[in-house]
């Protein structure tokens, strides 16, 4: 199936002349039409930025610093400010956190979803009004509530307001920025199936970043889990959880108590994520990794064919001499 | 178990008869007298005022209502052991845990710690972790200073060489170095600073710990690391916990008895490895349910849909019987009262008559 949006190497810069810190480095990823990429990571891994750049909104020391990002067979990330205005909203739908931070307090529900779909689509006020109902049905928000300001409505119907909000307008992406993290975990399980069940039905495609991996295996067709600015490894939602072949998504995984039985022992990962100007040469998992040897400190490992996924790790490449 | 015969008898006379035959109470209640619990509620109930807001409400005069928090809550917490309380937000737990810290004053009912009331508690002897370790440590103060502050109101310790071999004492069994004791919050990460918080809980030496929500603001990898450190400072210094969690997985870690909250009312409550197990209360069993677990990766049906009514309008007989699947008449008219099933307490109706299959 051809990629509704591709990313290739994408990287991010942070910082002024002396100083600047490669915030993301080559990030490169395709989605199809129908699908869920769950994008994974402990904080400060560069999942938000990479939602950030994609839809070009960085924040002023951090700048694109190469790559592209084509999206239905255009290239957004060169496209004029005011065209990219025309892209968000329209071609690309976001979800964010906070759902508060999404609705106008000022505003009724409908007024909002009505605003939003005439400024995208050219309907009248009667035939928007009639489509954001039906999103609303959509995304299980009860109708009798579209005259409700957002502070009426409890966390779990304020981010369905929001998720009507970012699809009324038909994108063909939807970024999901941590969507269900403010919410209750029964609720969460609610959002994301509605999410999954969205995607699939409108052919969109859609980007989860969460730091929730139970979530994830829950929503994404495949995964990508980041650390410190790279993709450390992706591949099919099953095979990534289940036979892991990146030291760092292994060392996650297993960090996760399960809820189905009890572990004697949680392993837990040694130190921290290093911070951006302290990357290690090589490869940047090379300071906290248990299988790692003398080429790990020497070059950055690209991502390969591991197993049943693609894993940037050294232990992989087929001509290394593996460890004893 | 030991504690679980406590539990309120709401007016059920047969209960009783349930719980002698299951010849657990007897023995439990001698060992309760022999080893004084670390905290041990009765009946506790709590209220908050809630007055109408608004423009036009500032000046009405108007009564306020009361908001019943936590009701009727009853458990004993053993030396030793962790004690969890799970629920949704707005469930009571947090009040719980305020209470049991002594932060806020129960409306109705006794809280007792090693057979005294709670307000006759020395400072220092229960201590808190809060969930935002960024929020809970002064930003202008070193660590050092965050720690040894709370030796000062025991007083504890009297000259000034004592306070600093404490306080790095401290911060070496939280895993850092005394040398972080010279940092500001800013130039430490989330885990360090959770670690400092717990470093400052254990300065004057207590016996119990309320821990609400304290890995829930970090990531995966450095959560693995504080449950592990909590779990080995419970074991080297006999700390019990009192644990308050929305996250169960991390409960199921943690715990040696689990108490799950509705609305401000216990609604099961026994070993957390019975329950986890078996679940038996409709609401408990959804909950779980509704966990997404990756070890599983089956696809499950979430079947507990809707939000928990607001507990200034509770509705009447169970709090739970709106979301149910298995309510009937009974569950919207009578509150359940406490069954004893095995080693665990259960309030439901369903339960009780023994109909408590889900679908």
């Amino acid at each position: 199936m051809p990629s509704l949006i591709e990313v290739k190497d994408l990287s991010v810069e942070i910082g002024a002349k002396q100083a600047v810190l490669l915030a993301l480095d080559r990030i490169s990823f395709a989605i199809a039409h129908g699908e869920v990429l769950g994008l994974v990571g402990e904080s400060g891994a560069g999942k938000s930025l990479t939602a950030a750049a994609i839809i070009r909104m960085l924040e002023a020391p951090a700048r694109i610093a190469g790559g592209q990002v084509v999206l239905n067979g255009v290239r957004i990330d060169s496209i004029s400010d005011n065209e990219m205005k025309r892209v968000r909203g329209r071609q690309i739908g976001t979800i964010f956190q906070n759902s508060l931070d999404a609705l106008d307090p000022l505003y009724t529900v409908g007024q909002q979803l009505v605003e939003t779909i005439r400024c995208h689509l050219p309907l009248s006020a009667s035939q928007a009004r009639k489509r954001a109902m039906e999103w609303l049905r959509e995304v299980e928000f009860p109708e009798q509530r579209f005259y409700a300001y957002p502070h009426e409505l409890s966390g779990g119907m304020r981010q369905r307001a929001a998720i009507a909000l970012a699809l009324c307008a038909e994108p063909y992406l939807l970024i999901a920025d941590e969507p269900t993290t403010a919410l209750d975990l029964p609720v969460q399980a609610q959002m994301v199936g509605l999410l999954k069940r969205l995607v699939q039905h409108k052919k969109m495609a859609a980007l989860l970043v969460t730091h929730n991996l139970g979530l994830v295996a829950l929503a994404a067709d495949r995964i990508a889990v980041m650390y410190a600015g790279r993709i450390v490894e992706m591949g099919p939602t099953r095979a990534v959880v289940q036979r892991p072949a990146h030291p760092y998504t292994m060392g996650l995984l297993e960090s996760i108590p399960p809820l189905s039985y009890r572990v004697r022992r949680l392993r837990q990962i040694a130190g921290t994520m290093p911070r951006l100007g302290a990357i290690p040469p090589g490869c940047p998992f090379s300071s906290r990794c248990n299988h790692v040897f003398a080429r790990c400190h020497r070059a950055r490992p690209e991502l390969m064919t591991a197993q049943m996924t693609q894993a940037a790790c050294w232990l992989h490449a087929e001509s290394t001499c593996k460890p004893t | 178990m030991s504690c679980w015969s406590d539990m309120p008898r709401e007016h059920h006379q047969h209960e009783a008869a349930q719980a002698q035959a299951s010849g657990s109470s007897p023995a439990s209640t001698r060992l309760e007298q022999a080893v004084p619990c670390v905290l041990e509620l009765r009946h506790v109930t709590h209220y908050y005022a809630v007055r109408k807001s608004g423009l036009w409400h500032f000046s009405s005069g108007r009564r306020a209502r009361k908001l019943r928090a936590v009701d009727h809550v009853s458990f004993t917490l053993q030396s030793g052991t962790t004690l969890s309380v799970v629920g949704e937000s707005g469930c009571g737990k947090s009040t719980l845990a305020r209470l049991a810290a002594g932060l806020l004053s129960p409306s109705e009912g006794v809280i007792r710690t090693g057979g005294r009331r709670l307000s006759s508690v020395r400072a220092g002897e229960i201590n808190m972790v809060f969930q935002n370790p960024y929020a809970a440590l002064d930003p202008r103060w070193r660590v050092r200073r965050s720690v040894s502050e709370a030796l000062r109101p025991g007083g504890f310790l009297k000259s000034r060489r004592a306070v600093h071999d404490r306080t790095g004492e401290c911060l070496s069994r939280v895993g850092l170095s005394p040398a972080d004791g010279e940092k500001y919050p800013h130039q430490l990460s989330g885990g360090q600073r959770q670690r400092v918080c717990i470093a400052r809980a254990l300065a004057s030496s207590p016996r119990l710990l309320i821990c609400d929500e304290p890995t829930t603001a970090l990531d995966v990898s450095v959560q693995a690391q504080i449950l592990n450190l909590l779990r080995d400072l419970q074991r080297a210094l006999g700390l019990s916990y009192l644990f308050i969690s929305h996250d169960l997985p991390v409960v199921r870690y943690m715990s040696d008895d689990l108490a799950v909250m509705y609305l401000g009312r216990i609604v099961e409550m026994g070993p957390a490895e019975s329950i986890f197990s078996a679940p038996r209360h409709p609401y408990t069993r959804l909950l779980l349910e509704s966990v997404p677990d990756f070890t599983a990766m089956t696809h499950r049906r979430i079947r507990l849909a809707g939000d928990p009514p607001s507990p200034l309008d509770p509705p009447p007989g169970c709090p739970f019987h709106p979301r149910c699947p298995i309510a009937t008449a009974r569950c919207r008219v009578a509150k359940p009262a406490y069954t004893q099933h095995e080693d665990v307490l259960v309030a439901c109706h369903a339960v009780e008559e023994g109909r408590g299959g889900i679908g």
